[in-house]
Protein backbone atom coordinates (compact mmCIF):
# COMPACT_ATOMS: atom_id res chain seq x y z
CA UNK A 1 0.00 0.00 0.00
CA UNK A 2 1.51 3.34 -1.00
CA UNK A 3 1.58 6.40 1.26
CA UNK A 4 -1.45 8.00 -0.36
CA UNK A 5 -3.50 4.82 -0.06
CA UNK A 6 -2.46 4.52 3.59
CA UNK A 7 -3.63 8.02 4.33
CA UNK A 8 -6.89 7.44 2.52
CA UNK A 9 -7.38 4.20 4.40
CA UNK A 10 -6.68 5.87 7.74
CA UNK A 11 -9.08 8.68 6.94
CA UNK A 12 -11.72 6.15 5.96
CA UNK A 13 -11.31 4.28 9.23
CA UNK A 14 -11.56 7.53 11.20
CA UNK A 15 -14.64 8.56 9.25
CA UNK A 16 -16.33 5.21 9.77
CA UNK A 17 -15.42 5.33 13.48
CA UNK A 18 -16.86 8.80 13.82
CA UNK A 19 -20.02 7.69 12.08
CA UNK A 20 -20.25 4.68 14.34
CA UNK A 21 -19.95 6.91 17.41
CA UNK A 22 -22.65 9.14 16.04
CA UNK A 23 -24.99 6.24 15.36
CA UNK A 24 -24.21 3.97 18.27
CA UNK A 25 -26.88 4.02 20.94
CA UNK A 26 -25.87 4.12 24.61
CA UNK A 27 -24.25 0.89 25.76
CA UNK A 28 -26.84 -1.68 26.89
CA UNK A 29 -27.20 -2.11 30.59
CA UNK A 30 -28.38 -5.71 30.43
CA UNK A 31 -24.90 -6.97 31.29
CA UNK A 32 -24.92 -5.23 34.67
CA UNK A 33 -24.53 -7.44 37.70
CA UNK A 34 -27.76 -8.98 38.98
CA UNK A 35 -29.40 -6.69 41.46
CA UNK A 36 -27.38 -3.63 40.37
CA UNK A 37 -29.35 -0.54 39.49
CA UNK A 38 -29.50 0.23 35.76
CA UNK A 39 -27.61 3.36 34.69
CA UNK A 40 -30.05 6.17 34.07
CA UNK A 41 -30.67 6.99 30.44
CA UNK A 42 -28.96 10.22 29.35
CA UNK A 43 -31.13 13.27 29.35
CA UNK A 44 -31.92 15.14 26.16
CA UNK A 45 -29.51 17.88 27.22
CA UNK A 46 -26.77 15.31 27.80
CA UNK A 47 -27.39 13.80 24.39
CA UNK A 48 -27.23 17.21 22.71
CA UNK A 49 -23.99 18.01 24.56
CA UNK A 50 -22.56 14.67 23.45
CA UNK A 51 -23.45 15.35 19.82
CA UNK A 52 -22.05 18.88 19.94
CA UNK A 53 -18.77 17.63 21.38
CA UNK A 54 -18.33 14.65 19.07
CA UNK A 55 -20.32 14.83 15.88
CA UNK A 56 -20.64 18.44 14.80
CA UNK A 57 -18.46 21.51 15.05
CA UNK A 58 -20.13 24.18 17.20
CA UNK A 59 -19.81 27.78 16.12
CA UNK A 60 -16.78 29.71 17.34
CA UNK A 61 -17.16 30.86 20.93
CA UNK A 62 -20.32 28.79 21.26
CA UNK A 63 -22.26 31.36 19.25
CA UNK A 64 -25.85 30.51 18.45
CA UNK A 65 -26.63 28.94 15.10
CA UNK A 66 -28.48 31.07 12.60
CA UNK A 67 -31.66 29.05 13.03
CA UNK A 68 -31.58 28.74 16.80
CA UNK A 69 -34.82 30.24 18.14
CA UNK A 70 -32.88 32.36 20.66
CA UNK A 71 -30.93 33.88 17.77
CA UNK A 72 -33.94 34.33 15.51
CA UNK A 73 -35.83 36.05 18.30
CA UNK A 74 -33.12 38.59 19.21
CA UNK A 75 -34.16 42.18 18.73
CA UNK A 76 -32.65 43.63 15.56
CA UNK A 77 -33.43 46.49 13.21
CA UNK A 78 -35.85 45.36 10.52
CA UNK A 79 -34.28 44.40 7.21
CA UNK A 80 -35.07 46.88 4.41
CA UNK A 81 -36.42 44.08 2.19
CA UNK A 82 -37.11 40.38 2.17
CA UNK A 83 -35.74 38.24 -0.65
CA UNK A 84 -37.89 35.23 0.16
CA UNK A 85 -39.16 34.01 -3.16
CA UNK A 86 -38.23 32.31 -6.39
CA UNK A 87 -36.01 34.27 -8.75
CA UNK A 88 -34.70 33.83 -12.26
CA UNK A 89 -31.55 35.50 -13.57
CA UNK A 90 -32.13 38.15 -16.20
CA UNK A 91 -29.36 37.09 -18.54
CA UNK A 92 -30.47 39.30 -21.40
CA UNK A 93 -27.11 41.08 -21.16
CA UNK A 94 -25.15 37.86 -20.76
CA UNK A 95 -24.63 35.36 -17.97
CA UNK A 96 -20.93 36.04 -17.75
CA UNK A 97 -19.21 38.64 -15.59
CA UNK A 98 -17.29 40.25 -18.44
CA UNK A 99 -16.54 42.03 -20.62
CA UNK A 100 -15.43 44.46 -19.47
CA UNK A 101 -12.64 42.52 -17.79
CA UNK A 102 -10.02 43.80 -15.38
CA UNK A 103 -6.31 43.79 -16.16
CA UNK A 104 -5.39 40.15 -15.65
CA UNK A 105 -1.91 39.29 -14.44
CA UNK A 106 0.40 36.28 -14.33
CA UNK A 107 -1.05 32.84 -15.00
CA UNK A 108 -4.58 34.25 -14.92
CA UNK A 109 -3.71 36.48 -17.88
CA UNK A 110 -2.30 33.52 -19.77
CA UNK A 111 -5.36 31.41 -18.98
CA UNK A 112 -7.72 34.18 -20.04
CA UNK A 113 -5.91 34.49 -23.36
CA UNK A 114 -6.04 30.74 -23.86
CA UNK A 115 -9.78 30.91 -23.29
CA UNK A 116 -10.09 33.53 -26.02
CA UNK A 117 -8.16 31.32 -28.43
CA UNK A 118 -10.33 28.31 -27.60
CA UNK A 119 -13.47 30.39 -28.13
CA UNK A 120 -12.35 31.23 -31.66
CA UNK A 121 -12.61 27.57 -32.61
CA UNK A 122 -15.56 26.89 -30.31
CA UNK A 123 -13.43 24.35 -28.48
CA UNK A 124 -14.44 23.35 -25.00
CA UNK A 125 -12.10 24.81 -22.39
CA UNK A 126 -12.12 24.01 -18.70
CA UNK A 127 -15.69 22.75 -18.80
CA UNK A 128 -15.56 21.97 -15.10
CA UNK A 129 -19.28 22.62 -14.52
CA UNK A 130 -20.06 20.16 -17.29
CA UNK A 131 -18.03 17.58 -15.37
CA UNK A 132 -20.19 18.09 -12.27
CA UNK A 133 -17.82 20.39 -10.39
CA UNK A 134 -19.93 23.00 -8.57
CA UNK A 135 -20.31 26.26 -10.44
CA UNK A 136 -19.44 28.12 -7.23
CA UNK A 137 -19.63 31.81 -6.56
CA UNK A 138 -20.12 33.87 -8.71
CA UNK A 139 -21.14 31.59 -11.62
CA UNK A 140 -23.81 29.76 -9.62
CA UNK A 141 -25.72 33.03 -9.51
CA UNK A 142 -26.23 33.18 -13.27
CA UNK A 143 -27.02 29.58 -14.25
CA UNK A 144 -30.10 29.47 -16.42
CA UNK A 145 -32.22 28.07 -13.60
CA UNK A 146 -34.35 29.53 -10.86
CA UNK A 147 -32.96 30.34 -7.43
CA UNK A 148 -35.01 29.84 -4.29
CA UNK A 149 -34.31 32.35 -1.52
CA UNK A 150 -35.55 32.19 2.05
CA UNK A 151 -34.67 35.12 4.30
CA UNK A 152 -35.06 35.26 8.06
CA UNK A 153 -33.49 37.85 10.37
CA UNK A 154 -30.31 35.84 10.90
CA UNK A 155 -29.61 34.30 7.52
CA UNK A 156 -30.62 34.30 3.87
CA UNK A 157 -30.58 30.85 2.30
CA UNK A 158 -30.26 30.49 -1.45
CA UNK A 159 -30.74 27.21 -3.31
CA UNK A 160 -30.10 27.24 -7.03
CA UNK A 161 -32.27 24.91 -9.01
CA UNK A 162 -29.04 24.03 -10.82
CA UNK A 163 -27.84 20.95 -8.93
CA UNK A 164 -29.53 22.42 -5.84
CA UNK A 165 -26.32 24.20 -4.95
CA UNK A 166 -26.68 25.96 -1.66
CA UNK A 167 -25.54 29.29 -0.21
CA UNK A 168 -26.19 30.97 3.08
CA UNK A 169 -25.58 34.59 3.91
CA UNK A 170 -25.35 35.14 7.64
CA UNK A 171 -26.84 38.40 8.84
CA UNK A 172 -26.72 37.77 12.59
CA UNK A 173 -23.65 39.88 13.25
CA UNK A 174 -21.13 37.04 13.35
CA UNK A 175 -17.49 37.35 12.30
CA UNK A 176 -15.77 35.33 9.58
CA UNK A 177 -14.43 31.95 10.59
CA UNK A 178 -10.85 31.42 11.66
CA UNK A 179 -8.86 31.20 8.42
CA UNK A 180 -6.69 28.51 9.95
CA UNK A 181 -9.52 26.06 10.48
CA UNK A 182 -12.19 27.08 8.00
CA UNK A 183 -13.08 24.69 5.19
CA UNK A 184 -13.02 26.36 1.81
CA UNK A 185 -16.15 25.68 -0.27
CA UNK A 186 -17.28 26.56 -3.78
CA UNK A 187 -19.74 29.16 -2.53
CA UNK A 188 -17.49 30.29 0.32
CA UNK A 189 -18.55 31.86 3.59
CA UNK A 190 -20.86 34.86 3.21
CA UNK A 191 -21.63 37.49 5.81
CA UNK A 192 -24.05 40.29 5.13
CA UNK A 193 -24.76 43.68 6.68
CA UNK A 194 -27.40 46.24 5.80
CA UNK A 195 -26.34 49.70 4.67
CA UNK A 196 -29.50 51.72 4.20
CA UNK A 197 -31.52 50.02 1.46
CA UNK A 198 -28.64 47.75 0.46
CA UNK A 199 -27.56 44.35 1.74
CA UNK A 200 -23.78 44.24 1.47
CA UNK A 201 -22.43 40.69 1.42
CA UNK A 202 -18.78 39.73 1.61
CA UNK A 203 -17.76 36.21 0.65
CA UNK A 204 -14.38 34.65 1.48
CA UNK A 205 -12.84 31.19 1.74
CA UNK A 206 -13.78 30.08 -1.75
CA UNK A 207 -12.53 26.71 -3.02
CA UNK A 208 -10.27 27.07 -6.05
CA UNK A 209 -10.12 23.49 -7.40
CA UNK A 210 -11.66 23.44 -10.89
CA UNK A 211 -13.44 26.68 -10.04
CA UNK A 212 -13.48 29.19 -12.85
CA UNK A 213 -15.18 32.44 -13.81
CA UNK A 214 -16.53 32.89 -17.33
CA UNK A 215 -14.31 31.04 -19.82
CA UNK A 216 -11.72 29.31 -17.66
CA UNK A 217 -10.52 32.28 -15.60
CA UNK A 218 -9.08 30.76 -12.40
CA UNK A 219 -9.25 32.13 -8.86
CA UNK A 220 -6.78 31.99 -5.97
CA UNK A 221 -7.46 31.49 -2.29
CA UNK A 222 -7.36 35.27 -1.89
CA UNK A 223 -10.38 35.68 -4.17
CA UNK A 224 -13.15 37.67 -2.48
CA UNK A 225 -16.55 38.82 -3.63
CA UNK A 226 -18.61 41.72 -2.34
CA UNK A 227 -22.23 41.80 -3.46
CA UNK A 228 -24.36 44.91 -3.08
CA UNK A 229 -27.97 43.73 -3.20
CA UNK A 230 -30.98 46.00 -3.69
CA UNK A 231 -34.65 45.26 -4.26
CA UNK A 232 -36.26 47.32 -7.02
CA UNK A 233 -39.46 47.63 -9.05
CA UNK A 234 -41.83 47.05 -6.11
CA UNK A 235 -40.11 43.81 -5.20
CA UNK A 236 -40.08 42.30 -8.68
CA UNK A 237 -36.40 42.90 -9.36
CA UNK A 238 -33.33 42.03 -7.34
CA UNK A 239 -30.18 43.84 -8.38
CA UNK A 240 -26.77 42.57 -7.36
CA UNK A 241 -23.57 44.45 -8.08
CA UNK A 242 -20.53 42.16 -7.91
CA UNK A 243 -17.19 43.58 -6.84
CA UNK A 244 -14.58 40.85 -7.16
CA UNK A 245 -10.94 41.06 -6.12
CA UNK A 246 -8.07 38.62 -6.40
CA UNK A 247 -4.60 40.13 -6.01
CA UNK A 248 -3.11 37.03 -7.62
CA UNK A 249 -5.36 37.24 -10.68
CA UNK A 250 -6.05 40.83 -11.63
CA UNK A 251 -5.45 44.47 -10.79
CA UNK A 252 -8.07 46.27 -8.75
CA UNK A 253 -11.76 45.45 -8.78
CA UNK A 254 -13.72 43.42 -11.32
CA UNK A 255 -17.21 44.86 -11.26
CA UNK A 256 -20.43 43.66 -12.87
CA UNK A 257 -24.10 44.22 -12.18
CA UNK A 258 -26.81 41.53 -12.60
CA UNK A 259 -30.57 41.40 -12.14
CA UNK A 260 -33.02 38.71 -10.99
CA UNK A 261 -36.73 38.67 -11.71
CA UNK A 262 -39.28 37.39 -9.22
CA UNK A 263 -41.30 34.40 -10.39
CA UNK A 264 -44.49 33.72 -8.45
CA UNK A 265 -45.79 30.73 -10.39
CA UNK A 266 -43.01 28.19 -10.16
CA UNK A 267 -40.92 26.28 -7.63
CA UNK A 268 -37.53 24.67 -7.87
CA UNK A 269 -37.08 20.91 -8.19
CA UNK A 270 -34.43 18.37 -7.32
CA UNK A 271 -31.53 18.37 -9.77
CA UNK A 272 -28.47 16.16 -9.35
CA UNK A 273 -25.28 15.76 -11.33
CA UNK A 274 -25.14 11.96 -11.54
CA UNK A 275 -21.89 10.05 -12.05
CA UNK A 276 -23.10 8.72 -15.39
CA UNK A 277 -24.89 11.88 -16.46
CA UNK A 278 -22.20 12.84 -18.94
CA UNK A 279 -22.52 9.51 -20.72
CA UNK A 280 -25.66 10.95 -22.26
CA UNK A 281 -24.45 14.52 -22.66
CA UNK A 282 -22.25 14.58 -25.75
CA UNK A 283 -20.93 18.06 -25.24
CA UNK A 284 -19.50 17.23 -21.84
CA UNK A 285 -18.01 14.01 -23.20
CA UNK A 286 -16.28 16.08 -25.83
CA UNK A 287 -15.35 18.64 -23.24
CA UNK A 288 -13.52 16.19 -21.04
CA UNK A 289 -10.28 16.82 -22.87
CA UNK A 290 -10.62 20.49 -21.96
CA UNK A 291 -10.04 19.88 -18.27
CA UNK A 292 -6.42 20.51 -17.44
CA UNK A 293 -6.24 19.97 -13.69
CA UNK B 1 -14.02 41.59 -31.02
CA UNK B 2 -12.81 38.39 -29.43
CA UNK B 3 -14.50 39.31 -26.21
CA UNK B 4 -17.70 39.78 -28.18
CA UNK B 5 -17.39 36.24 -29.55
CA UNK B 6 -17.04 34.94 -26.03
CA UNK B 7 -20.06 36.87 -24.91
CA UNK B 8 -22.13 35.38 -27.71
CA UNK B 9 -21.40 31.78 -26.79
CA UNK B 10 -24.61 30.15 -25.65
CA UNK B 11 -25.44 30.34 -22.01
CA UNK B 12 -25.82 26.87 -20.69
CA UNK B 13 -27.51 25.40 -17.70
CA UNK B 14 -24.89 22.70 -17.30
CA UNK B 15 -22.07 23.41 -19.72
CA UNK B 16 -21.19 25.09 -22.99
CA UNK B 17 -22.86 23.80 -26.14
CA UNK B 18 -20.05 25.19 -28.28
CA UNK B 19 -19.00 21.64 -29.11
CA UNK B 20 -22.02 21.30 -31.44
CA UNK B 21 -22.07 22.68 -34.96
CA UNK B 22 -25.18 24.84 -34.98
CA UNK B 23 -24.86 25.41 -38.75
CA UNK B 24 -25.55 21.74 -39.55
CA UNK B 25 -28.67 19.70 -38.93
CA UNK B 26 -28.57 15.93 -39.20
CA UNK B 27 -31.76 13.89 -39.48
CA UNK B 28 -31.46 10.51 -37.79
CA UNK B 29 -34.16 8.03 -38.72
CA UNK B 30 -34.13 5.12 -36.36
CA UNK B 31 -35.36 3.21 -33.34
CA UNK B 32 -35.30 4.59 -29.82
CA UNK B 33 -33.11 2.53 -27.49
CA UNK B 34 -33.23 4.83 -24.46
CA UNK B 35 -35.14 7.92 -23.35
CA UNK B 36 -34.20 9.59 -20.08
CA UNK B 37 -36.51 12.24 -18.69
CA UNK B 38 -34.29 13.60 -15.95
CA UNK B 39 -32.76 16.81 -14.62
CA UNK B 40 -30.66 18.64 -15.58
CA UNK B 41 -30.87 17.28 -19.15
CA UNK B 42 -33.16 14.78 -20.85
CA UNK B 43 -31.56 12.59 -23.51
CA UNK B 44 -32.38 10.14 -26.27
CA UNK B 45 -30.43 7.23 -27.72
CA UNK B 46 -31.52 5.87 -31.08
CA UNK B 47 -30.09 3.45 -33.62
CA UNK B 48 -30.58 4.24 -37.29
CA UNK B 49 -29.38 5.97 -40.40
CA UNK B 50 -28.30 9.61 -40.67
CA UNK B 51 -28.29 11.98 -43.64
CA UNK B 52 -25.76 14.59 -44.79
CA UNK B 53 -23.00 11.99 -44.87
CA UNK B 54 -23.02 11.26 -41.15
CA UNK B 55 -22.55 7.68 -39.98
CA UNK B 56 -25.37 5.25 -39.35
CA UNK B 57 -25.57 3.51 -36.00
CA UNK B 58 -26.13 4.61 -32.43
CA UNK B 59 -26.64 8.32 -31.67
CA UNK B 60 -26.90 10.04 -28.32
CA UNK B 61 -28.99 13.17 -28.33
CA UNK B 62 -28.61 15.83 -25.65
CA UNK B 63 -31.74 17.77 -24.77
CA UNK B 64 -32.47 20.65 -22.44
CA UNK B 65 -34.18 20.35 -19.05
CA UNK B 66 -37.57 18.63 -18.87
CA UNK B 67 -39.16 21.76 -17.43
CA UNK B 68 -38.19 23.61 -20.61
CA UNK B 69 -39.05 20.74 -22.95
CA UNK B 70 -42.59 20.67 -21.57
CA UNK B 71 -43.08 24.15 -22.99
CA UNK B 72 -42.26 22.67 -26.41
CA UNK B 73 -44.79 19.86 -26.15
CA UNK B 74 -42.58 17.11 -24.73
CA UNK B 75 -43.75 14.83 -21.94
CA UNK B 76 -42.23 12.04 -19.90
CA UNK B 77 -44.00 9.57 -22.20
CA UNK B 78 -43.34 11.18 -25.59
CA UNK B 79 -40.94 8.33 -26.43
CA UNK B 80 -40.58 4.71 -25.47
CA UNK B 81 -37.96 2.14 -26.36
CA UNK B 82 -38.71 0.66 -29.77
CA UNK B 83 -40.42 3.73 -31.22
CA UNK B 84 -39.59 4.52 -34.85
CA UNK B 85 -38.73 8.22 -34.97
CA UNK B 86 -36.74 10.87 -36.77
CA UNK B 87 -34.62 13.11 -34.58
CA UNK B 88 -32.95 16.28 -35.87
CA UNK B 89 -29.69 17.32 -34.22
CA UNK B 90 -26.74 19.66 -34.47
CA UNK B 91 -23.83 17.19 -34.55
CA UNK B 92 -20.64 17.44 -32.54
CA UNK B 93 -18.04 19.46 -34.42
CA UNK B 94 -15.36 16.85 -33.99
CA UNK B 95 -15.82 13.17 -34.71
CA UNK B 96 -15.63 12.21 -31.05
CA UNK B 97 -17.73 9.25 -30.07
CA UNK B 98 -19.15 8.65 -26.64
CA UNK B 99 -18.23 5.80 -24.32
CA UNK B 100 -20.72 3.49 -26.00
CA UNK B 101 -19.39 4.35 -29.46
CA UNK B 102 -22.37 6.52 -30.32
CA UNK B 103 -22.30 9.75 -32.28
CA UNK B 104 -23.38 12.85 -30.39
CA UNK B 105 -25.86 15.56 -31.25
CA UNK B 106 -27.86 18.39 -29.71
CA UNK B 107 -31.63 18.15 -30.05
CA UNK B 108 -33.28 20.44 -32.61
CA UNK B 109 -36.55 18.66 -33.43
CA UNK B 110 -38.34 15.34 -33.69
CA UNK B 111 -41.00 13.47 -35.64
CA UNK B 112 -42.50 10.97 -33.23
CA UNK B 113 -43.82 7.53 -34.15
CA UNK B 114 -47.35 8.84 -34.43
CA UNK B 115 -46.28 11.63 -36.75
CA UNK B 116 -46.34 14.42 -34.18
CA UNK B 117 -43.70 17.06 -34.85
CA UNK B 118 -41.84 18.78 -32.01
CA UNK B 119 -39.24 21.52 -32.37
CA UNK B 120 -37.84 22.28 -35.82
CA UNK B 121 -38.15 19.49 -38.39
CA UNK B 122 -37.31 21.38 -41.57
CA UNK B 123 -33.63 20.51 -41.50
CA UNK B 124 -32.63 23.90 -40.10
CA UNK B 125 -32.18 25.47 -36.71
CA UNK B 126 -29.89 25.48 -33.72
CA UNK B 127 -30.55 23.47 -30.61
CA UNK B 128 -30.27 24.74 -27.09
CA UNK B 129 -29.30 23.18 -23.82
CA UNK B 130 -31.18 25.87 -21.93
Amino acid sequence: MNKFASVVSAISILAVSALAIAQTPPAPTAAAAPGAAAAPAPTVDELIKRIESRSVRPNAGGALGALAPANLNKKRPAAPFNMTGTWFPDNSRGFRFGPPYPEFIGQTKADYETGLEMAKTRTSWRDAIGQCYPAGIPMIMTRVWSIMMVQVPTVAVMVSNFNNEFRQIFTDGRQFSDPNTVTFTYNGESIGKYEGDTLVVETRYIETWNHYIDAGIPISEEFKVVERIRMLEAGKVLEIEYIMTDPNGWVGEWRNKKRWLRLDHTDIAQVDCLPDLNDNIPSTQAGRSGLTQ
Amino acid sequence: MVAAVLAMMPASAHHSTGAFDASVVVAIEGTVTQYRWINPHASIKLDGKANNGFPAGLWTVEMTAPTVLVNGGWTRTSLKVGDKVTIFVNPLRNAITLKDGSQGGLYVGAILQGGEKLGRTDGKGAGSAN
